[in-house]
């Protein structure tokens, strides 16, 4: 797994938003002026009650749209100047897991891994080896050949984060990921999501279930109300690291300082 | 090939869908086909009629051969004019001994042949107009061995009248009819994309490239819309074969309208798959 990451984003950010607010025509402000950062390999939970303006965040940080005022910058990419053609390449960088799986029900477990590698183009022989290796990484090597309906609810988000995993993303963007899972298999989740952090991918989980935030008091937390930063618990400390097993390498300046590029910068990979 | 195996793979996961995507293609294009035919058989029907248009120019007796055959090669020259048949009044006896049977004691007595000479004009095609018809009968007039020049000045201009009613008709109820089978092939092929509409906004999630997206439906389109042109094909020959052996000999289109036909169905369904993708990939971005 670890050969499958790729290096450092700027500065060691992999997510910047800078005084990030998101108005839609209709129903109005979902975001004000929100700003943080997430580093490469940080594990942060994103929580606040439903409508509080998580998964706008999340869709931010995939492009799916694009802030009202304020910046969002994704590695290389920068909100403000990134182009339609280049999202495909920006969401190679960013996987996405989703409350629901979503998940095509016509193909297999590992078919379904394997569709976004020939999407984004690897040859038979590799997507053949990485989906062995990604339903070996997320424990369904046995499970295949199983369709998605063969699968219970856990382990259909697990076959989410291998396809997740598949571009070799720098951030793992998680949305509920544990919203229809019994506490068993959510948890199981979260321990799969907490594994592929200690390889160094950055993980933004967004939740609100309060059990878990409860029992991992030990991860950075993020909260959101009516769509304002009204808590971050890095912030709140005076050193480094903001999360378990994230936080700057030594020398790199601090999560919490505040972001000083104005310009996108270079590639991480 | 990724995107024709695609293409198939999605036509057999769904047959139902496939096949009322096929039917309703062909249904519309049959609509266009039975137009067409009609058309073709009207078109056909006029300008058979129109090959008759003919201006006669009967002659004084007594015109020498040798001016009758320059004035032949002159008419002929005309760009109206497609032929010209000179009846001597001898040969004029004799086709109306043989048109009017009823008659031909009366014309095998005769003592001294009645009939002119004429020459026959036949105009080409283009030119069997009122206005080219009465400009070479002027014409013919001019010559001063010319006795009558007569064209059937009404029936010209009704044959006109009816090919302008012809063709507005044409215009109008076939555009109406591409219109409606350019809805349905729109419709059909946009059906099939909804129903896959989740597919599509997962591989956008995931990073694939919108030309790769699209081209899979691109070719599901051009084959719905090949199938649904071979499809309307087939019934229109049915109907036509049908109508020809029970009720009134009907003439076949021609290939090139077959082929065009099938072919522009096709690229129909391309390019109604193309746009449905185009507006399902809109939809997934606010970029």
């Amino acid at each position: 797994m670890r050969a499958l990451l790729r290096g450092p984003a700027d500065g060691g950010r992999v997510i910047r938003f800078e005084a990030v607010t998101k108005r839609y025509p209709r129903t109005g402000a979902a975001l004000d002026e929100v700003t943080f950062h997430l580093r490469k390999g940080e594990f942060a939970f994103l929580t606040g009650p439903s409508g509080a303006g998580k998964t706008t965040v999340l869709q931010l940080i995939h492009m799916h749209t694009v802030p009202t005022e304020g910046r969002v910058r994704v590695s290389r990419f920068s909100s403000d100047s990134i182009r339609r053609r280049d999202v495909p390449q920006l969401r190679r960088r960013v996987g996405y897991v989703f409350q629901d799986f979503r998940l095509l029900e016509r193909l297999t477990a590992a078919e379904n891994v394997a569709f976004v590698l020939q999407a984004t183009g690897t040859s038979p022989r590799k997507t053949r080896q990485k989906v062995q290796q990604l339903l070996g990484h997320v424990g369904l090597a046995a499970k295949a050949r199983s369709h998605p309906s063969e699968l219970s609810g856990g382990e259909r988000q697990r076959v989410a984060i291998a396809r997740a995993l598949a571009t070799d993303p720098l951030v793992l963007l998680a949305d509920e990921p544990t919203g229809n899972l019994d506490r068993r298999a959510a948890d199981g989740v979260f321990d799969l999501l907490r594994r592929i952090n200690d390889l160094g991918m950055a993980v933004l989980f967004a939740t609100h279930d309060a059990e878990l935030l409860h029992r991992h008091r030990n991860v950075r937390v993020l909260e959101l109300e009516h769509g304002r930063l009204v808590y971050d618990s890095a912030a709140e400390e005076t050193a480094p690291p903001p999360g378990p097993s994230g936080g700057p390498s030594p020398g790199e300046p601090s999560s919490d300082a505040p972001p000083a590029e104005t310009s996108a910068a270079g590639d991480a990979g | 090939m990724r995107a024709l195996r695609e293409a198939l793979a999605s036509l057999r996961r769904a047959p139902l869908l496939g096949v009322l995507s096929v039917t309703s293609i062909g249904l519309g294009l049959f609509i266009l086909g039975l137009f067409g035919l009609t058309a073709y058989n009207i078109e056909l029907a006029l300008s058979h009629v129109e090959e008759q248009v003919q201006v006669v120019a009967y002659l004084r007796d007594g015109t020498s051969q040798n001016r009758i055959d320059v004035v032949k090669r002159e008419v002929g020259s005309f760009p109206e004019v497609s032929s010209v048949r000179y009846i001597s009044k001898v040969e004029a006896l004799h086709d109306a001994s043989q048109e009017l049977t009823e008659f031909s004691d009366v014309f095998s007595n005769l003592e001294v042949n009645p009939l002119p000479a004429s020459l026959e004009v036949s105009l080409a095609p283009g030119y069997r107009k009122p206005e080219a018809v009465r400009r070479v009968a002027e014409r013919l007039r001019s010559y001063d061995f010319v006795d009558d020049v007569r064209y059937g000045r009404d029936w010209v201009q009704r044959i006109f009248s009816l090919r302008r009613i012809a063709g507005v008709a044409s215009l109008v109820l076939g555009g109406a009819f591409a219109l409606v089978a350019v809805l349905l092939v729109g419709t059909a092929v946009r059906m099939a994309i909804l129903a896959r509409s989740e597919e599509i906004a997962i591989m956008q999630t995931i990073g694939a490239t919108e030309s790769y997206i699209r081209r899979p439906f691109l070719l599901e389109g051009l084959v719905t819309g090949l199938a649904g042109g071979i499809l309307a094909f087939v019934l229109t020959w049915g109907i036509w074969r049908v109508v020809n052996a029970s009720l009134l000999s009907v003439s076949w289109m021609p290939d090139l309208w077959i082929v065009g036909g099938v072919a522009a169905a096709a690229v129909l369904g391309m390019l109604a798959a193309g746009r449905a993708v185009r507006k399902e990939l809109r939809g997934l971005y606010d970029l």
